[in-house]
């Protein structure tokens, strides 16, 4: 007996090819886009557990229109999908009425430092360390 | 709608750097003394994704503003628990949820406190190292754009 080849066979034929390269992305956008609101659709009807003619009877539509609508190649006009979502209280595509909301708040502080030296002081990591240690032993020998 | 809840639960998730400079000018009396700090806060945020954004910029002028001896801009972003929790209908009549004050004061206090670290390191050792960012109360600050 002959065993069957179970082995992936990589096929490739120019022509599938060239109509791969010669695919509009904007077409194909549109496309997923028209999929994938028919199936968010599907989706909302199973969650309520309606079949096609609940959601046809609804909105005073035949069955095979919305058939045609889950088919994924119908292109929705606004008033459809607010029409849909009405229907069943299930936002088709969520759109926020909000803007992000944005605060600006201003203070001006004004400050004053206390002048112990007449010249620029360079801060404590620059100073000589034997400099630093005196002024320690300095402040120490005043505070007694 | 329910009343702000007194505390806030947040975590920082990133601190950049958006702008660092200062100026000398070899004709000036040193060390300087008396400085104006200008703080702006602007907070920006994400309700559904718990996401608050801070961006803080920082004009150090002399005393009498005239002169820009430095600044400073960085943005902070919070990740906030449950941040609608804290917006609230305002008072001043639009109907709007608008962030609560504790909210507010949480974020731009910790907002002034990261940048006053992050202004002391950028002028570290140069002519403005005395100039630290003083304490601010966040309810100080004054709101400039409610939009």
């Amino acid at each position: 007996m002959k065993k069957m080849d179970k082995k992936t066979v990589e096929y490739s034929s120019p022509r599938v090819r060239e109509l791969l390269q010669s695919r509009d992305p904007l077409k194909t956008a549109r496309a997923r886009k028209r999929m994938l609101i028919a199936a968010r659709i599907e989706d909302i009807l199973q969650d309520l557990g309606w079949k096609k003619k609940d959601l046809a009877e609804k909105l005073g539509k035949k069955p095979s229109e919305v058939t045609k609508w889950l088919s994924g190649t119908h292109n929705f006009t606004i008033d459809t999908l607010v029409d849909i979502e009405h229907a069943t209280g299930k936002a088709v595509i969520p759109v926020s009425e909000k803007r992000a909301p944005k605060m600006v708040w201003q203070i001006v502080v004004r400050q004053e430092i206390k002048a112990e030296h007449e010249e620029f002081i360079p801060p404590v990591g620059l100073l000589n360390p034997d400099t630093l240690k005196s002024s320690v032993f300095e402040k120490v020998v005043n505070y007694a | 709608m329910p009343e702000e809840p007194v505390a806030v639960a947040l975590k920082i998730v990133s601190i950049n750097l958006l702008e660092s400079s200062f100026s000398f000018d070899p004709q000036r009396k040193y060390p300087l003394v008396s400085f104006s700090h200008q703080v702006k806060v602007e907070n920006g945020f994400d309700v559904e994704k718990n996401i608050a954004i801070s961006v803080v910029h920082i004009t150090l002028t002399d005393a009498d503003g005239n002169e820009i001896l430095g600044q400073v801009k960085a943005n902070l972003t919070f990740e906030v628990q449950d941040l609608k929790q804290h917006f609230q209908i305002s008072e001043s009549g639009n109907n709007e949820p608008a962030p609560g004050q504790v909210l507010m004061a949480t974020l731009n206090s910790i907002a002034i406190s990261t940048m006053r670290g992050i202004m002391f390191m950028s002028f570290k050792g140069t002519h403005l190292h005395n100039a630290i960012l003083p304490i601010i109360d966040p309810k100080a600050l004054n709101p400039q754009v409610n939009d």
